[in-house]
């Protein structure tokens, strides 16, 4: 597995691929040069200290946000010429799931599957819901599911359509121990079926073991990118658990703009 | 359009049904839902009866007239409405569904449109109860409102957008110059025709405002729209109707030709709306809670001993947040001087009956903002999300309330005098001891009306979903809860007039009959305050955390 820097050796065609992402507000620098990209098949965690960067290097990628500068690319198509083309290969759940209060669990993934043109979407859609644990809550409303419900109706609307990449932000709060594990299932799976996974986390311990590489940011710079292994040996010295590697890397003064991509 | 977005807009209409009908089968929702509509309909019928009744119906306005105001109405509705948003409102769900989805652009520009005419009919029907009657055929007077509402939405959006794709152009510097220079245009026009219009009755300067002629120029674009309402004859109908729908379709067009990122500025918005509705949702003031610049906040406290007992803490927490919160105070201050300089504006006793400006100077002053509602609200409804925090607290049910009253009674009190100042002070017809009077009344007036409003809060929370929804729930509570505090204004002056008048008998002079009023009204509201502590007590936030 590899999460390669620009110019490393890419072992297959990247499902998601940034370089030199920029995202200006004004004056201010939310996310400065940053490039990485992710193969398919990998489940990748993007981690970083609050105002890193992360949600808006998600929602870049989920084409919501346009770059100031910089290549933004999910399965070969570039997020900002061909959007609909490139929104089509990917489903982001966001990182407060919001539903329409007035919809059923059935009839999300009914308009989900219609606007990605998904035919004969109902036994798959039935099957999500039972992968989701939700089988018995598909014909209760938006506003009557507790927040962890409403996280995995998100995550089965995203799944529909069998995405090639999957994005997720803060996939895990509100979700129990047992919610938590049905995603890691379900995030195997789907990446064991080739779709590459980026995703977003606070919780160290519980990404580790899930996570194949890391993307770790700090005030919107690239602090490093790489399988977990390469990460591991790289910074051996440090300690040998995420947490402890998150620290020496995110402690201390700010990341020199020449350092970017070179940690 | 994407089949998908069809769908949505499909169900999503028939998930209001569902969920009015799911309210409906709860005797509480039905009796909100009910007493909302039957409280509507008494209004609606209200309006039809004083317009069809020869003794009571007043005289239309003449079309030149109908002509210079609804444009300029329109114009200023279009206005706030693109700059107080600054872009297209995508609910929460409809962004996370919708933002990453294989939809183009315009597909979704032409959903959003489409989805929100329905909420703009049917506010053009209400609307339409009360302006109908000046329109001199009912049929097209209906179409032209209908089709000013729709104006205003794609005008607005299309003013918005144009708005963000001049702004990639320029820098920060350039675009608050032009900010400035706007505003500072606006308020030049609205002081050149406020000082060119004759002194005369209420309201005077705001019909010379909207009659001046860049006011005028700056309308021409809903002039159509005004000539359909007016119209008095088919043919003239048919020509303006044309018209007013061309000019929507150059909105419309404008809407989907401007290539901006709106994705982004929606989800800016959507933060914003979001941040309001929370706020309506616990009744807070207007950018109560915003997050002011780093550095901008005010560190000044208000007086520590202003409540005795440890409620007094209560108090000046409030107060103290209030205090820090410019904003929240700045924009009631600054829509109540624009109310009292429209309505009041150029208007003296010699032009009319003196005593009838003076009930409507005290009245402006003392019972009109306890009907709109206490504009500083730093009391129970900002704290929706710190019950549990108050009840954890070692005091008595009867201490929280009154530290979490007495600010927002205070602040509001004062409010209500600067109100009352400034209308006396541009019409100069109410005596100097009329005013003292009122200083007199004027704190137990807005204890009253805090006490029921945080009453009627704790009893029945505002709950206000993600999507925006408050709907007829919301609307007969406000409703009612206007009625509740007229219903307090009358008690109030009841015990008031009645104490006063026993005291003027007795002392045979003004002055303590006032001071035993102010007394009478002040006691009066103690047993008010235990009633909201009682509702604290009994509030069920367990409950109300799911709301929304």
């Amino acid at each position: 597995m590899s999460v390669p820097l620009t110019g490393a050796p890419r072992p297959a065609a990247p499902a998601i691929e940034l370089a030199g992402f920029s995202k200006h507000y004004g004056d201010r620098i939310a996310v400065d040069a940053l490039t990485f990209s992710v193969p398919p098949g990998e489940i990748v965690g993007l981690v970083g200290p609050n105002g890193a960067g992360k949600t808006t290097t998600l929602r870049a990628i989920a084409g919501i946000h346009p770059p100031s500068s910089g290549i933004v690319r999910v399965a070969g198509h570039d997020v900002v010429r061909h959007p609909v083309d490139a929104k089509r290969r990917l489903a982001l759940v966001p990182d407060e799931p919001s539903l329409f209060v007035s919809l059923t669990v059935w009839e999300h993934l009914e308009f989900t599957a219609r606007i990605y043109g998904v035919r004969d979407w109902k036994a798959s859609a039935a099957a999500l819901l039972d992968e989701m644990e939700l089988g018995d809550r598909r014909n209760s409303l938006g506003d009557e599911l507790s927040r962890g419900m409403r996280q995995k109706v998100a995550v089965a609307c995203a799944l529909v359509h069998e995405p090639a990449v999957l994005l997720f932000d803060e996939p895990l709060t509100g979700l129990d121990p047992r919610g938590i594990r049905t995603l890691y299932e379900a995030i195997r799976r789907r990446a064991a079926a080739g779709a590459a996974v980026l995703l977003s986390s606070h919780l160290l311990g519980q990404i580790e073991g899930l996570c194949t590489g890391f993307v770790v940011m700090r005030q919107g710079r690239l602090l490093f990118a790489g399988t977990r292994d390469e990460m591991r040996a790289r910074y051996a010295d440090a300690g040998s658990t995420l947490e402890e590697i998150f620290f020496h890397l995110t402690e201390g003064p700010a990341p020199h703009p020449a350092a970017v991509g070179a940690p | 359009m994407n089949p998908g977005l069809t769908l949505l807009a499909l169900r999503l209409a028939r998930g209001r049904v569902r969920l009015l009908t799911r309210r409906m089968r709860t005797v509480k929702g039905a009796l909100g839902i009910g007493g909302a509509a039957l409280f509507l309909l008494a209004i609606a019928a209200l309006q039809v009866w004083s317009a069809v009744t020869p003794g009571v119906r007043t005289p239309p306005p003449s079309p030149d007239t109908l002509r210079a105001t609804v444009p300029a109405i329109i114009v200023l509705l279009t206005l706030l409405s693109a700059f107080s948003e600054r872009g297209l409102y995508f609910t929460p769900p409809e962004t996370g569904f919708l933002f990453p989805a294989p939809v183009g652009r315009r597909e979704l520009l032409v959903y959003n449109l489409a989805t929100r005419l329905g909420v703009q009919v049917l506010s053009a029907l209400w609307v339409a109860i009360f302006t109908l009657r000046y329109a001199p055929m009912l049929v097209t007077g209906l179409c032209g409102v209908i089709l000013g509402f729709v104006f205003i939405y794609v005008a607005a959006q299309a003013l918005a957008l144009g708005a963000t794709a001049l702004e990639e152009h320029f820098s920060p510097a350039v675009r608050r110059v032009v900010r400035i220079a706007a505003i500072a245009g606006l308020l030049a026009v609205a002081a050149s025709a406020a000082a060119d219009a004759p002194p005369g009755a209420p309201g005077g300067r705001f019909r010379a405002l909207l009659g001046a002629p860049a006011v005028r120029a700056v309308s021409i674009v809903a002039r159509p729209i005004a000539e359909l309402f007016a119209a008095t004859s088919l043919a003239g109908a048919l020509l303006w109707g044309a018209a007013s729908l061309g000019v929507i379709a150059v909105g419309v067009g404008l809407v989907l030709g401007f290539d901006v990122a709106y994705t982004e500025r929606s989800l800016a918005v959507g933060a914003r709306v979001q941040a309001r509705l929370r706020r309506l949702r616990s009744g807070s003031a207007p950018d109560a809670d915003a997050v002011p610049e780093r550095g901008r906040r005010l560190r000044v406290a208000a007086p520590r001993r202003l409540l005795p007992g440890r409620a007094g803490a209560l108090a000046w927490r409030q107060l103290t947040e209030l205090a820090r919160t410019p904003r929240a105070i700045l924009a009631p201050l600054i829509i109540g001087g624009a109310w009292v300089l429209a309505v009041f504006g150029g208007s003296r006793a010699a032009e009319g009956d003196p005593l009838a400006l003076q009930a409507t100077v005290l009245s402006s002053g003392l019972i009109l903002p306890v009907v709109f509602g206490n504009p500083l609200p730093f009391d129970f409804r900002r704290d929706l999300d710190r019950i549990a925090f108050l009840r954890s607290l070692p005091l008595s049910p009867w201490s929280v309330a009154a530290g979490q009253v007495f600010p927002s009674a205070l602040a509001f009190a004062v409010f209500e005098m600067l109100v009352l100042l400034a209308v006396a002070a541009i019409t100069r017809v109410v005596p100097a001891e009329w005013i003292a009077i009122a200083a007199l009344l004027v704190f137990p007036v807005a204890w009253g009306a805090a006490a029921v409003e945080n009453l009627m809060f704790l009893l029945m929370p505002y709950r206000v979903g993600n999507d925006g929804r408050a709907g007829s729930q919301f609307m007969g509570k406000a409703l009612l809860l206007m009625v509740l505090k007229l219903l307090t204004l009358g008690l109030l002056g009841v015990a008031g007039g009645a104490a006063g008048f026993g005291v003027w008998l007795l002392a045979e002079s003004p002055w303590p009959a006032f001071v035993a009023a102010a007394l009478a009204m002040a006691l009066l509201c103690l047993p008010l305050t235990w009633l909201v502590g009682r509702a604290f007590v009994r509030f069920d936030f367990t409950h109300d955390a799911s709301a929304a």
